[in-house]
C-alpha cells in the first residue's frame, strides 16, 4: 500500500475502531442499569449508588452519541481524501499533457483548468484538515468522559461497601463498566494515533510535491 | 497516438487510435473527435489509462473549451472510464448516452459535465451547423447502445460494430476484407448477443448513405468494404457462448 492509499484507507478504519466503542457504551449502559436495579432492591442500603449509576447511564449513551457523530465525520474525511486523490491525479495528467504537448497549438488552453484543478485541491486540504481537528475533539471529548467515569466507579466501590449483602453485586458491576471505560480509552487512543498517522501521510505528500 | 483525418469539408472527422504508450494488456481503441470551426465533440473519448495521450492528441487540434460535447456509445470502462478526468478538463461540456447507463456511468466521476440522457429512439447533437445523429444500436453489444451518424460526411461510428482485435500499430483502413475477417469473426460472435438486434440494424443502416464504417476497436471500412461488412455480418451467427 502506497502513502496515498495508505491516507484514506487510515482515516476510513478510524470508524471501523469507533464501531467497537459504540458496542462497548451500550454494553456499560446495560450493566449499569443492572446495577440500577440491584440499587433499589437494596433501598437504603445503596443509597449512595442511584445517583452514580444515573450519571453512568447518562454517560454511555453520550458516548454512543459521540461515537455516531464520530463516524459521520470519518466518513466525510475519508470521502474529501479520496477527493483530494482524484484531484491530484487529475492534476499530475493535465501537467503531463502540457509538457507532452508542449509544441501542440492549443496546449495553453489547458491552463485555466489546471488552474481551477489547484484552487480546489487546496480547498480540499482545507477541508481536510478541519474535519481531521473536528474528529480530535470529539475523540478527546470521549477520552475526559472515561477519565471522569473513572473516578465515579472507584466513587461507586465505595458506596458497594456498605450495601451489605447486595456487595459482591455490585462490586461485579462496578468492575465491568471499569472495564468497559479502559476499553474504550484503549480503542480512543488507537483511533487518535490511525488519524494522526493519516494526517502525517498527508503531510509528507503535500511536502513531497512540494506545497 | 496517432491521429488521421478521415473527412475534411466544411468540418472535419479524426481518429485517435494506435497509442504506442498504450500501457500492455488493454484493449486498443479508437476515439473520434468531430469538429466545426467553433465547436467539437470527443465519441466514445476512451479509458482513464489513455487520457493523458488522448488529450495530447486532441490540443493538435482543438483548444479544451472548443470541446463542448462529449458521446459514450455505451457504458464500458474503455469507452468512458476517463470521464471523471474529462470532468475536470471540461467542466461546462455535456455528455450524451444512453439513459439507461446514467446512474451507472455517474460513478466514474461526474460532477461538472452535464449528463444529456439519450431516449431508446435515439437523438441528435448539434454543432454549429453539423447535425449527428445518435441512432439506437441496443443489444450491439450493450443493452443500452447508440451509435453516431453523419450524413453529411457519411460516416457511421459503429461503436464495438466492426471491431477487430490486432496486434499493435495496424494499418487505420481496411484493405484487404476477406484476410480481415479473422480478426473480427470471434469478436462479433462472442461479444454480441442478439441475431435479432443485429439483423434490425443491418436493415436500419443499408438504408443509410454510409462511406465509411467507423468502429471502436481496429480498422475503419471504406467505401465497398462497408457494404461487404454487412453482408459478412448479416450471415453471422452471434451470441454462441450459450451452446444448447
Amino acid at each position: 500500500m502506497n502513502n496515498k492509499e495508505a491516507a484514506f484507507v487510515s482515516s476510513t478504519s478510524v470508524a471501523a475502531e469507533l464501531f467497537v466503542v459504540a458496542q462497548v457504551a451500550r454494553d456499560m449502559s446495560i450493566s449499569v442499569k443492572n446495577a440500577k436495579a440491584i440499587a433499589n432492591r437494596a433501598g437504603t442500603k445503596a443509597r449512595g449508588f442511584s445517583p452514580i449509576t444515573d450519571f453512568i447511564d447518562e454517560l454511555s449513551i453520550e458516548t454512543m452519541k459521540l461515537v455516531n457523530a464520530i463516524n459521520k465525520e470519518s466518513i466525510e474525511l475519508s470521502r474529501i481524501a479520496i477527493n483530494e486523490i482524484r484531484i491530484r491525479d487529475a492534476s499530475e495528467k493535465f501537467m503531463m499533457v502540457m509538457t507532452s504537448a508542449s509544441d501542440a497549438q492549443y496546449v495553453d488552453s489547458l491552463k485555466p483548468s489546471l488552474s481551477n484543478l489547484k484552487k480546489t485541491q487546496t480547498a480540499e486540504r482545507v477541508r481536510l484538515n478541519k474535519f481531521a481537528r473536528k474528529l480530535k475533539d470529539l475523540m478527546d471529548d470521549i477520552s475526559q468522559r472515561m477519565a471522569v467515569a473513572n473516578v465515579i466507579v472507584a466513587n461507586s466501590r465505595i458506596e458497594a461497601v456498605n450495601a451489605e449483602e447486595y456487595r459482591s453485586n455490585l462490586e461485579s458491576i462496578a468492575s465491568d463498566i471499569e472495564s468497559s471505560c479502559a476499553k474504550i480509552r484503549e480503542r480512543v487512543n488507537r483511533s487518535q494515533q490511525r488519524l494522526e498517522s493519516a494526517m502525517q501521510q498527508w503531510k509528507g505528500l503535500m511536502f513531497d510535491e512540494g506545497n | 497516438m496517432k491521429a488521421t483525418k478521415i473527412y475534411e469539408g466544411k468540418h472535419e472527422w479524426i481518429v485517435f487510435g494506435r497509442d504506442p504508450e498504450k500501457p500492455q494488456g488493454i484493449i486498443d481503441t479508437n476515439q473520434y473527435l468531430v469538429k466545426t470551426s467553433e465547436k467539437a465533440i470527443l465519441l466514445d473519448p476512451g479509458g482513464i489509462e489513455i487520457f493523458s495521450s488522448m488529450l495530447s492528441a486532441v490540443l493538435h487540434h482543438v483548444s479544451v473549451e472548443q470541446i463542448t460535447d462529449l458521446f459514450a456509445s455505451h457504458q464500458d470502462p474503455d469507452i468512458i472510464s476517463s470521464l471523471g478526468l474529462w470532468d475536470q478538463a471540461l467542466p461546462e461540456a455535456r455528455l450524451h448516452a444512453p439513459w439507461l447507463w446514467e446512474g451507472f456511468i455517474r460513478h466514474f466521476g461526474l460532477h461538472n459535465i452535464e449528463y444529456v440522457p439519450v431516449p431508446d429512439e435515439g437523438s441528435e447533437v448539434n454543432l454549429s451547423s453539423v447535425k449527428l445523429n445518435l441512432l439506437p444500436a441496443h443489444y450491439l453489444h450493450s443493452s443500452g447502445n447508440l451509435h453516431v451518424y453523419d450524413p453529411v460526411a457519411k460516416i457511421l461510428m459503429s461503436g464495438d460494430i466492426g471491431a477487430a482485435l490486432e496486434p499493435p500499430g495496424a494499418d487505420m483502413f481496411v484493405e484487404d476484407f476477406d484476410a480481415h475477417v479473422d480478426k473480427m469473426k470471434m469478436f462479433h460472435q462472442r461479444w454480441m448477443p442478439s441475431n435479432r438486434a443485429k439483423n434490425d440494424w443491418i436493415r436500419r443502416v443499408r438504408e443509410l448513405d454510409v462511406e465509411i464504417l467507423a468502429p471502436q476497436h481496429g480498422r475503419l471500412f471504406k467505401g465497398e468494404n462497408v457494404t461487404k461488412f454487412l453482408d459478412w455480418l448479416e450471415a453471422l451467427e452471434v451470441g454462441t457462448a450459450i451452446k444448447s
